[in-house]
């Protein structure tokens, strides 16, 4: 639940968009769809990872329990 | 309170920039960055809660009623926060239903309240007129 982890999804999609990059320079179109499921995945599971905090947090101020 | 209002346009400013790269990111660091803004501001209004349930238990408020207006509000804030990411995604049958769910959830968590209001107003009509 951190600042970081914003910078750490950007990190990861222009990451992902280097490689996508150079995969289809290359002429691999499939492995560069599958290294850009695979980013959009990890980057989700961070995403989530800050809602489940978020959803924690609006859990305890209300009282929703 | 300024620290928010960076962090913010860090975010947006971010998510614009992966717009024109890959366009899901913009989605996610959208949502990462509102879902960290929320939680941020709840951590530090976590005393209003205890404040306004100590209140009404001082001033003789039915016990079950401040839990039910935190809860309505909870609900609203979270309903909000997925409707406007949603939004930002592009989905607006998304948000419009989600919207829907959320306004259902807030009316059935109000209904008890409203019954006994309900009750409470013609037990007096008919103590008032037999």
């Amino acid at each position: 639940m951190d600042v970081n982890l914003l910078f750490k999804i950007a990190g990861i999609g222009i990451l992902v968009a280097v490689i996508v990059q150079l995969l289809r320079q290359n002429g691999r179109e499939e492995l560069a769809t599958i290294a850009a499921i695979a980013g959009l995945i990890l980057a989700t599971m961070l995403v989530l990872s800050m809602i489940a905090s978020l959803l924690e947090t609006v859990r305890r101020t209300f009282s929703l329990y | 309170m300024e620290r928010l209002v960076l962090i913010a346009l860090i975010g947006s400013v971010t998510a614009m920039q992966m717009r024109s790269v890959r366009q899901e990111y913009a989605v996610l660091i959208g949502g990462a960055t509102a879902a960290f803004l929320l939680a941020d501001t709840l951590i530090r209004v976590t005393g209003l809660s205890d404040v306004f349930l100590r209140a009404c238990g001082e001033y003789g408020v039915p016990s079950a009623l401040p839990g039910t207006v935190l809860k309505i509000l909870g609900i609203a804030y979270l309903t909000e926060f997925g409707v406007n990411v949603s939004k930002d995604a592009g989905q607006h049958a998304v948000a419009g239903t989600l919207e829907i769910g959320g306004k259902l959830l807030m009316l059935s968590c109000s209904l008890p309240a409203v019954v006994s209001l309900l009750e409470t107003g013609a037990a007096l009509i008919r103590e008032a007129a037999p």
